[in-house]
């Protein structure tokens, strides 16, 4: 009788280990297919070849031009544009958990404007280009840390960050550094364009294997020392007091997976620019999918925002080369933000 | 066992709690209560490792809890929040399964040996039904008792429960309070409640601490912390207390500080001899109908003399199960000569009230109007070997008017002025 009542859903373990295979597959498959999809057509044969090369430590033989662009243009910024999407996604589930609120942004924290305003002024300041090309990447990451500390600073009293007073904090600080950013541009002259082009979001400035590795590695460590609080997590949203009692040091919560958080979106955002609204919807999609899990949540977010990341640069690149990816993704991420707005079952 | 130990608390630098003690065992029930604002919630935060003491110290067998890690403790003891809201909607299941998180390491899953704790806390709060239903779509009584489940799944010593019966319907409160008294029993645990209702307090806890403005007014079971004096010391309010004839525990009517009927209305002043509940309806309808009405003799504890001092009547008072003295004797016949009518009620005469009798036959050779309601019949309701018979007759025949019963009599008083 009593093992009648059990529930259906298997156990967590088995969603787990279900979702991450199935979604990661299907994310292997995009990133072949995406290096595969582009204006100019590698024929399949020259991958083959060129793979043995590689893979044997030789330098390319046959076609070595179609080689290059397939292993040294298409794959690095394909894998790019994984490790962004990932770090987008794990970080704005992480903060919408932490926050309760299914509408925070791992821009909300304020570390977008930081690193856009660093990585704006190593352009007016020609820097980006040395520290061998990653000058631009290393300051955009540094101001971006340097702007979490400064609001997590602002959020804390007695201490103890308050989930409000951060938000604000990190309104504000934005604000103030978007505004900052706007001034560099209006004195920058001809570095405006790039300023401006690399604020759209876009996956084809630093797709560099040594970028890509370092992105990479943060990305990664950040997103394991988010998961490590995926549990915590699922306890506050019974609220911190009783989070508290149940175990959960609430203040190292939330002052890790708020510099985690903050650490991974700053590395995207240092190499992509500000690619808006996959941080903020893909983990909406995941939720609706999964359930709210965060040890579920957390990593099926991740491969998804991966996933989508890549289809939607693959569709700016065939859109133009030049066409930024976060204009696209905010053209389909807004509208469908509204339709789940308006479709919400119940009040949040 | 839970202690603690002359605690001050509170948020900035004026604390809300004073030098508040208690000692929580195993297998004890105990209850706190305290008019709104009296520290109630604060206590629990200061026991539950969430709000540090100013002063004092809260021991965990011995130990103080500040000194230990949150999981170490979340295992031994197990908080019931007030306010039960989930921002994100977990299965019912999910949020049992909370309650074994302080046994799991930072990324160990459940084991089965965790989903059967919680299907058996589940059985036991019979919330099982519902355990792939999202929380957030519950009842408040469900979502009660799924919070319950998930503070046994932690499998505390100690549980604190913040006012479990808030917000809920009776029958929510009763099946709450049940399983909290049934838990703590069966699974041996030091169960504190935080309760508003005095009443629900008395009726289960075995010890109860009355909290006032942030101090510890009264501590011990429930018949020497629920008394008039310290509920009105505790929340400015007169209250009756009696003791519940089925419970046998301290039972608490609230009284209204609005005058129960409005001033008298009319001139003629009745005086009621009543006693044995005979005259509790008649003293209110006859405030009502603007009638101002005295009311002697009545034995405290009688339902009559509950109702007359509820009602706020001039009254003469006997002590308990006493026969009427000649002071009180005294004072009833001044009421009924200083009244225009007097009313007897049916009430079961013996030797110790049949001067109520000799007080109705004085006012009536005083010339005062006297009215018999003669429901029982007289013979029915002599306990006197026929001297109140004999009485009545007397005042019968010197004119006093007998009345089939209660109806009539207000129907023939409702023409007076």
């Amino acid at each position: 009788m009593t093992a009648a009542r059990r529930p259906a859903l298997p156990s967590l373990l088995v969603r787990l280990t279900g979702a991450v295979t199935g979604l990661g597959v299907f994310l292997l498959v995009t990133v072949v297919l995406a290096a595969y999809i582009g204006a100019e057509r590698v024929p399949l044969p020259v991958i083959l070849e060129s793979a043995r090369d590689l893979l044997a430590g030789r330098p390319l033989a046959g076609d070595s031009r179609l080689a290059q662009i397939f292993w040294y243009l298409r794959l690095p910024r394909v894998a790019m544009g994984a490790i962004v999407g990932t770090a987008l996604t794990v970080a704005g589930g992480s903060l919408q958990g932490l926050l309760m609120n299914p509408l925070a942004d791992p821009y909300l924290v304020g570390v977008s404007a930081g690193a856009a305003l660093g990585a704006s002024l190593a352009t007016v300041l020609h820097f980006g280009h040395t520290l061998g090309g990653a000058g631009r990447c290393v300051v955009g990451f540094a101001s971006g840390a340097l702007t979490m500390a400064l609001v997590i600073w602002l959020a804390r009293s007695r201490g103890r960050i308050h989930r409000d007073a951060f938000i604000l904090a990190g309104v504000v600080v934005g604000s103030f550094m978007w505004a900052l950013v706007t001034l560099l541009m209006s004195i920058s002259g001809q570095d405006l364009q790039t300023i401006v082009f690399w604020l759209m979001g876009s996956l084809s400035a630093e797709a560099d294997w040594r970028v890509v590795a370092v992105v990479g590695a943060i990305t990664g460590f950040g997103c394991l020392a988010l998961y490590a609080y995926a549990r915590d997590l699922n306890l506050l949203s019974l609220g911190e007091e009783q989070a508290r009692q149940l175990g959960v040091e609430t203040e190292a919560l939330k002052l890790w997976v708020i510099v985690f958080a903050a650490l991974v979106t700053a590395a995207a955002v240092s190499v992509s620019g500000v690619i808006g609204f996959v941080g903020l919807v893909i983990p909406h999609i995941a939720r609706k999918l999964f359930g709210p899990d965060h040890r579920l949540l957390l990593p099926a977010a991740g491969l998804m925002g991966a996933a989508f990341l890549v289809w939607a640069d693959t569709l700016a690149r065939g859109i133009g080369e030049a066409f930024p990816v976060g204009v696209l993704t905010a053209l389909l991420g807004a509208p469908f933000f509204f339709y789940l707005l308006k479709t919400r079952p119940r009040a949040a | 066992m839970l202690e603690a130990v002359s605690l001050t608390v509170g948020y900035g630098a004026e604390p809300v709690v004073h030098d508040f003690s208690l000692s929580l065992s195993r297998g004890q029930f105990a209850g706190l209560v305290g008019p709104n604002g009296s520290g109630k919630s604060t206590v629990v935060r200061a026991l539950s490792r969430t709000l540090p003491p100013q002063r004092g110290r809260v021991l965990l067998d011995g130990v103080d809890i500040y000194r230990m890690p949150a999981r170490e403790l979340a295992k031994r003891l197990a908080v019931v929040a007030q306010d039960s809201a989930v921002a994100f909607d977990f299965r019912v299941l999910d949020i049992v399964l909370m309650g074994r998180s302080p046994h799991l390491g930072r990324f160990s899953l459940e084991t089965a040996r965790d989903y059967e704790v919680a299907y058996r806390c589940m059985e036991l709060t019979q919330t099982a039904q519902f355990a792939d239903r999202p929380v957030t779509g519950l009842s408040g009584g469900e979502r009660q008792r799924c919070m319950i489940a998930r503070a046994l799944a932690q499998e505390p010593e100690i549980l604190l429960l913040d006012e479990p019966t808030a917000h809920l319907d009776i029958n929510h409160q009763i099946e709450v309070m049940d399983l909290a008294r049934r838990l703590t029993a069966e699974r041996e645990l030091g169960t504190l409640v935080i309760l508003h209702d005095l009443n629900l307090a008395s009726q289960y806890c075995d010890h109860l601490t009355l909290l006032a403005a942030g101090r510890v007014l009264a501590s011990g079971p429930p018949h020497e912390v629920v008394t008039e004096d310290r509920i009105r010391a505790a929340y400015g309010t007169h209250v009756q207390v009696r003791l519940h004839p089925t419970t046998g525990r301290p039972y608490v009517t609230l009284l209204s500080r609005l005058p129960v009927a409005p001033p008298p209305t009319r001139q003629t002043r009745i005086h009621l001899v009543c006693g044995a509940g005979t005259g509790v309806h008649l003293m209110r309808r006859l405030r009502q109908l603007g009638f101002a009405v005295s009311v002697g003799v009545v034995n405290v504890e009688d339902t009559d003399q509950i109702e007359a001092e509820a009602l706020d009547l001039s009254r003469v008072e006997e002590a308990p199960f006493s026969a009427i003295t000649d002071e009180a004797h005294r004072r009833n016949c001044e009421l009924a000569q200083a009244a225009d009518v007097v009313i007897v009620t049916g009430i079961p005469f013996g030797p110790g009230n049949l001067r109520n009798l000799e007080a109705a036959a004085r006012a009536q050779s005083a010339g005062r109007r006297v009215l018999l309601i003669d429901d029982p019949p007289i013979s029915a309701r002599d306990f006197t070997g026929g001297k109140a018979t004999e009485l009545q007759g007397r005042l019968l025949e010197a004119g006093a008017e007998a009345l089939a019963d209660e109806a009539v009599a207000l129907a023939e008083l409702e023409s007076l002025p």
